[in-house]
């Protein structure tokens, strides 16, 4: 009998034990984001009505640590003292960022402002997270929507409404080795470059260990948009099977079947900015701001990157949005503007006209290149983001990404993308 | 009597209040969730078994699965060998031997992060330590963490490697058997091999089954290394980490709950069995010699 009865009691705690370590993380989180949240938010309400009179407390939440947290602290600073009805503190997240804020959001906790790279904008905006800028900022004085690019703005609108204001917008641009291009005796490239030209130059210089290009940070998205396509287009309907899409995504086979770039792996694993740095590859596409001027000791070139019939390009767009359950966003909005006026003066590339010639004094060494990188941020963009988009990246990368590069028919690439981007989308 | 009773529930109310809010209540809630459709900002929105159904129809979730199962499967047995060798290994008189048993236990006292990033760099194509000792006797890289049919034994190389951590327990356990058995048996005449059959397996059995068990439930559960280390054709995203997707990249948090609780009746149902099996392989020795007590009493 004991033995039954001590094998139950076995039986029974392992149960226990074994549904507290599966779930305690799922249900834990929600219950510890609630409770502590709720008296917070009466705290500060009351201390907001109590007195008008006082500087109205806002948060900014920021994966910035380190050197990049200790100079937004200074900036944040500065723009508290010029400052007379509101006061920001910053909020520094420098691991998990997102699944940090989601919990402070769902925990109704959220800061009132928060970084966000652009693929969440339409996920945040869609659920109600961050509140539309429009009535709020259309009466601001120093908000000067022309003064933005208009690629850098899109990607802060959703559904027609800008949700967030960008404060960096690094066109992605074409980085050359000079040095291999003379010694190969190729022409170097330029701003009106097509991909055609590109594969040529990059046979030219694919030899023993070394490549023409790398082309890994390079969105597929980019292939599309360089003949006129698009993998949505911006209502949000699927338009990777038109036909100026799948010539883009044809393109794309093109190059990686011409073999100037390494394979995908090869070059992650020996860091795709490494390469270029090191002299294996001739030409790199990647972000404006990228510091390769400071740390290769060969000549180095800047063009736009090559285009198909139209001249396009990537760009990494960061913003900051306000989140809906701040408590004045008319003064927030302000707060929003000033923040972001003062961080276009410290971020390169700044995704504003008024803010570019300050590459040449906070980086001078880019002073050779800042033509081209005007140029490039003219007709830079970010993707037409879904509210799903984080599935649908996922789903690009799976069905499409690597089975162009594997070399499958791109039709059929395509169409097994797009079934997956309808089951996401349902 | 009865007020000595309620004095001891009050003794243990501590317990027994913090058992109910923080594991009752969230699996209460856990449930529901699981039965609605929530993007952790707005309210939940009931679905009934819809994300049930969808998970069904789901096949990322079905390959989750199956990389976890199939871990699981050849994981738990492998560890659990590679241990126990570990540990008669190490259980031997000779030189050196707390040497080489702290050396193999090193692995259970380093940060999961830190071994992650260490095997991260391991398995790598072009830089890592085994291409390089490969390339040595003349074989090509091979694409470890790239190449999808090589990710899963890459994640059981990383078992057997950490194996060392869990031969503290069978040591332990070893050490334990009685030295008289061993005499016995070499006066009955039995050889090596019987003496480990039939005197240390079994009196490992107890260890073996709490192995078994806390295995299972680790398979199950992988996350760390894996979120870390990742592998291609998704041959690395295993049950957990297609769970925490959901919840924190996809705003699916009703769905992720609802893996959660598939992915808590299979840990239970194997659990279930290995404890329904144990009476048939699993030997106590207190059990027996309590009995053998009574009986004299």
């Amino acid at each position: 009998m004991k033995k039954y009865a001590t094998a139950r009691l076995g039986l029974l705690l392992a149960l226990v034990l074994a549904f507290t370590v599966v779930l305690a993380a799922c249900g834990g989180n929600s219950n510890n984001g609630n409770a502590p949240a709720d008296n917070n938010v009466t705290a500060d309400n009351a201390g907001n009505a109590g007195q008008p009179a006082e500087k109205v407390k806002l948060k900014v939440a920021t994966w910035a640590g380190a050197e990049e947290l200790r100079e937004f602290e200074e900036l944040v600073a500065k723009v508290n003292a010029s400052a007379t009805d509101y006061e920001i503190e910053v909020q520094s997240i420098p691991a998990d960022y997102y699944q940090k804020l989601q919990t402070m959001i769902a925990g109704k906790q959220s800061p009132d402002f928060m970084w966000l790279s652009q693929e969440y904008i339409a996920q945040y905006a869609s659920l109600g997270a961050i509140a539309p800028l429009n009535e709020h900022v259309s009466t601001i004085s120093n908000y000067k929507a022309d003064d933005y690019f208009q690629g850098a703005l899109d990607v802060g609108t959703y559904k027609n409404d800008l949700y967030a204001l960008p404060w960096i917008s690094q066109p992605y641009v074409l980085y050359y080795n000079q040095d291999m291009f003379e010694k190969a005796g190729v022409e170097l490239p330029t701003n009106d470059w097509t991909w055609d030209d590109f594969i040529a130059a990059g046979k030219k210089l694919t030899k023993d260990g070394e490549w023409g290009a790398l082309l890994n940070n390079i969105p597929t998205a980019m292939y599309t948009w360089s003949y006129g396509g698009d993998v949505f287009d911006k209502e949000g309907n699927i338009t990777l099977d038109s036909p100026e899409s799948i010539k883009g995504l044809e393109m794309y086979q093109t190059i990686v079947k011409s073999g100037i770039a390494p394979a995908r792996a090869q070059a992650d694993s020996m860091g795709n900015g490494d390469m270029f740095k090191t002299g294996k590859v001739a030409m790199f596409i990647g972000g404006a701001g990228d510091d390769f001027e400071k740390t290769t000791n060969f000549k180095i070139g800047m063009a736009v990157p090559p285009k198909g019939t139209n001249q396009v390009t990537f760009s990494w767009i960061g913003v900051t949005a306000m989140s809906s359950t701040t408590k004045n966003p008319s003064v927030a909005a302000k707060a929003l503007v000033d923040m972001t006026g003062a961080i276009h003066q410290w971020k390169v590339v700044a995704p504003t006209k008024s803010g570019f010639d300050l590459i040449k004094t906070s980086r001078p060494e880019k002073e050779y290149a800042v033509e081209t990188i005007r140029l490039a941020s003219e007709f830079a963009r970010g993707f037409n983001n879904q509210p799903k988009q984080g599935e649908i990246d996922g789903a690009i990368w799976e069905k499409l990404t690597q089975a162009i590069e594997k070399g499958d028919d791109v039709n059929a690439a395509v169409k097994s993308t797009i079934e997956k981007f309808n089951a996401i989308i349902k | 009597m009865r007020s000595k009773k309620y004095t001891g529930y009050v003794y243990i109310s501590p317990w027994i209040i913090g058992f109910l809010v923080f594991t009752i209540a969230p699996l209460i809630f856990a449930f529901y969730v699981g039965l609605t459709e929530w993007d952790t900002f707005n309210k939940p929105k009931y679905v009934g078994f819809d994300n049930y159904l969808d998970l069904i129809k789901d096949e990322d979730f079905r390959k989750a699965l199956w990389v976890t199962i199939k871990f699981a499967i050849i994981s738990v047995p492998l560890g659990i060998a590679t241990s126990m060798l570990i540990a008669i290994l190490v259980n031997t008189k000779v030189r050196g031997v707390y040497f080489f048993r702290t050396a193999l236990y090193m692995p259970a006292i380093v940060s999961g992060v830190s071994i992650s990033l260490l095997w991260k760099w391991i398995l790598d194509t072009d830089f890592g330590l085994i291409n390089l000792l490969l390339s040595k006797v003349g074989i090509a890289p091979l694409g470890w963490l790239t190449d999808g049919a090589l990710v899963m034994p890459s994640y059981l190389m990383m078992v057997i490697w950490g194996a060392g951590g869990g031969m503290l327990t069978y040591l332990a356990g070893l050490q334990d058997i009685p030295g008289h058995l061993y005499e016995a048996a070499d006066i009955d005449g039995a050889n090596a091999y019987q003496k480990f059959k039939h005197i240390t397996l079994t009196m490992l059995t107890p260890v073996i089954f709490y192995n078994l068990i806390m295995g299972i439930v680790g398979a199950m559960r992988k996350f760390g290394d894996a979120y870390i280390i990742g592998g291609a054709e998704n041959e690395g995203r295993f049950y957990m980490i297609y769970l925490y997707e959901n919840a924190f990249k996809f705003f699916k948090m009703g769905y992720a709950t609802a893996m959660a609780w598939i992915l808590f009746v299979i840990i239970m149902l194997l659990t279930l069995l290995a404890f329904k099996s144990s009476s048939a392989w699993v030997y106590y020795e207190t059990e027996v010699s309590t009995k053998k007590k009574r009986k004299g009493r």
